[in-house]
């Protein structure tokens, strides 16, 4: 009953959000980037429930239940790439931006690199691709995890978790989307501390990882890196190279265009708030890896342990209040995500707007208008599809993503690409990944690395031709 | 060397750092990672904010010569 009222409480509080925030909305700026106003330390904490998301609470400890310590190294690989980041590429992404005026991450890409309508198309196609993915995903956690809460079956649940994001994300836009994001930021500092708590009380790290070594070595200290199938030391090394391009993610740059300021001071306070959240991740994972020991019985799932640590070691108002940070990453994950992509797919109609001379107010409505149809389709395919293909779908969609934009994004600050440098290194990427994928060659971080090294090769390959051709570009 | 490259470099360093830590054995990034990071980040800020502070007094004393 108490998880139920706090559930409720949460979902009126966050219309309230949308409802007072409705009214600075007047303009496609303050839509989607918040007028370029909001301080790095917000958006830093908006960017650190964004980062971590319910893949931190729910699919890091669970896979560390499952397979042990690789999930550890390959979240705190990631640190570093948030850090190099966010503290180096994010203030010069944030001072281009507002030199070119843009206000997704299309339009930068495109307009970067002096593009036309053709870049427009295909990175926007592809963001849609990626991300719908992961809003399916996102609302089929929705469903599963609020269902039983709520008392309600599986699409009605869904539906009403998803209802309520959809309304304050249109009427607030992204400053509704990030203050949402620091009422989630508070609820993961609370699961944080119960997993610290839960440490502390069973003996520290060092009396835990004794005993986990007692029960089974091999889950600290494994022999190889399941389920990454490589040694412990390639997968550091592999993450850690892979997150810096991870960061270049659209939604991510989102967050970058939207800064306030691109101070270096701005940007550290930034990094400091996103690397200080993603620092919580790896306890996280060690309580997965410590449910053997502190769990009487083994869990036949292990995406379990946490939620079952929770309700075994808590009361059911702390319970209450950790479902409520579920909720939250997922629903971070899915509103910034979601207002990301309708950005990118709204420059689409971009020319439209122009062309039938329509004003602010009118081009305002034709974004909600988009983000409700993109929810619309995310719903259906939601509540139509199996769960496992959805999941497998996001890791292909985000990891590819990351990979085939490297080229035009993270490396456009080390030499500048031109334009048909881009459009060939994202759509030949796309191909070589969509291949490797579909002929199930290689593994998943592999066939990220091979997207990866093409997107960037074709980038500088291809612009290096093309200035060689015409001079001019 | 400007500080906010030294800054730059220290994040770098402190990554690669918390990386070799992690890969000696990842129970110790439990204990190095948030204080690690969180001193390499605020480091990062103060020499940051050094450095603006130093631009913006080298901008006013520019202006104050131009005017004399």
């Amino acid at each position: 009953m108490i998880p139920k009222v706090i559930c409720i409480l949460y979902l009126i509080a966050l219309l309230g959000i949308g409802v007072i925030y409705r009214r600075g909305v007047k303009t496609r700026l303050d839509y989607y980037i918040a007028g370029r106003k909001l301080t790095p330390v917000i958006l830093g904490f908006s960017f650190a429930t964004a980062l971590t998301g319910v893949w931190s609470y729910i699919g890091a400890p669970g896979s560390g239940y499952a397979y042990g310590v690789p999930e550890l190294a390959s979240f705190a690989g990631w640190i570093p790439g948030v850090a190099i980041v966010a503290y180096i590429w994010a203030p010069r992404v944030r001072a281009k931006a507002a030199e070119l005026q843009s206000v997704s991450f299309t339009g930068f890409v495109r307009d970067a690199h002096n593009g036309g309508y053709s870049l427009t198309v295909l990175i926007s196609v592809i963001t849609f691709a990626a991300y719908v993915m992961t809003f399916v995903a996102a609302l089929k956690g929705l469903g599963l995890m609020f269902g039983p809460i709520l008392g309600l079956s599986y699409v009605p649940a869904l539906i009403i978790c998803g209802a309520v994001i959809i309304a304050y994300s249109l009427m607030g836009g992204l400053r509704a989307v990030v203050l949402t994001d620091v009422v989630g930021f508070g609820f993961m500092c609370i699961a944080f501390g119960v997993s610290v708590w839960l440490i502390a009380s069973h003996g520290g790290i060092g009396g835990l990882a004794a005993r986990i070594n007692a029960f089974n070595p091999e889950l600290l200290h494994p022999p190889t890196g399941a389920p990454y199938g490589a040694t412990m030391a390639s997968i550091w090394i592999c993450f850690l190279v892979m997150y810096v391009f991870y960061q270049a993610l659209p939604h991510y740059w989102h967050y970058y265009i939207s800064l306030g300021s691109s101070t270096r001071k701005g940007a550290a306070l930034f990094t400091l708030i996103a690397v200080g959240s993603t620092c919580m991740v790896p306890f996280f994972i060690f309580i997965g890896i410590s449910g053997h020991v502190l769990l009487p019985a083994p869990l036949a799932d292990p995406d379990s342990v946490m939620p079952v640590l929770f309700q075994t070691f808590t009361n059911p108002a702390v319970y209450g209040l950790f479902s409520i940070g579920v909720f939250t990453a997922i629903m971070t994950t899915f509103d910034g995500s979601l207002l990301a992509t309708t950005a990118c797919v709204d420059e689409l109609f971009f020319p439209l707007y122009k062309k039938y001379n329509q004003t602010p107010a009118q081009m305002l409505r034709w974004g909600r208008i988009i983000m409700l149809v993109l929810w619309a389709v995310a719903v259906y395919w939601a509540s139509t599809s199996p769960p496992a293909l959805m999941v497998r779908l996001l890791v292909i969609g985000w990891v590819g993503m990351s990979c085939v934009i490297a080229g035009p994004t993270l490396c456009y600050f080390i030499k500048k690409g031109t334009k048909w440098g881009a459009f060939s290194a994202i759509l030949i990427s796309v191909i070589v990944y969509a291949v490797l994928v579909v002929r199930g060659l290689l593994g998943w971080i592999e066939q990220g690395f091979v997207a990866l090294g093409v997107s960037i090769a074709v980038y500088y390959i291809a612009s290096a031709i093309e200035r060689k051709v015409s001079p001019a570009s | 060397m400007k500080k906010g490259t030294i800054a730059s470099i220290v994040i770098i360093a402190w990554g690669i750092a918390s990386v070799i830590i992690g890969i000696i054995d990842p129970v110790l990034v439990l204990y190095t990672g948030f204080p690690g990071w969180i001193a390499a980040t605020l480091i990062a800020y103060f020499l940051s904010r050094q450095e603006e502070k130093e631009e913006a007094r080298a901008e006013a004393g520019e202006k104050g010569g131009a005017v004399k």
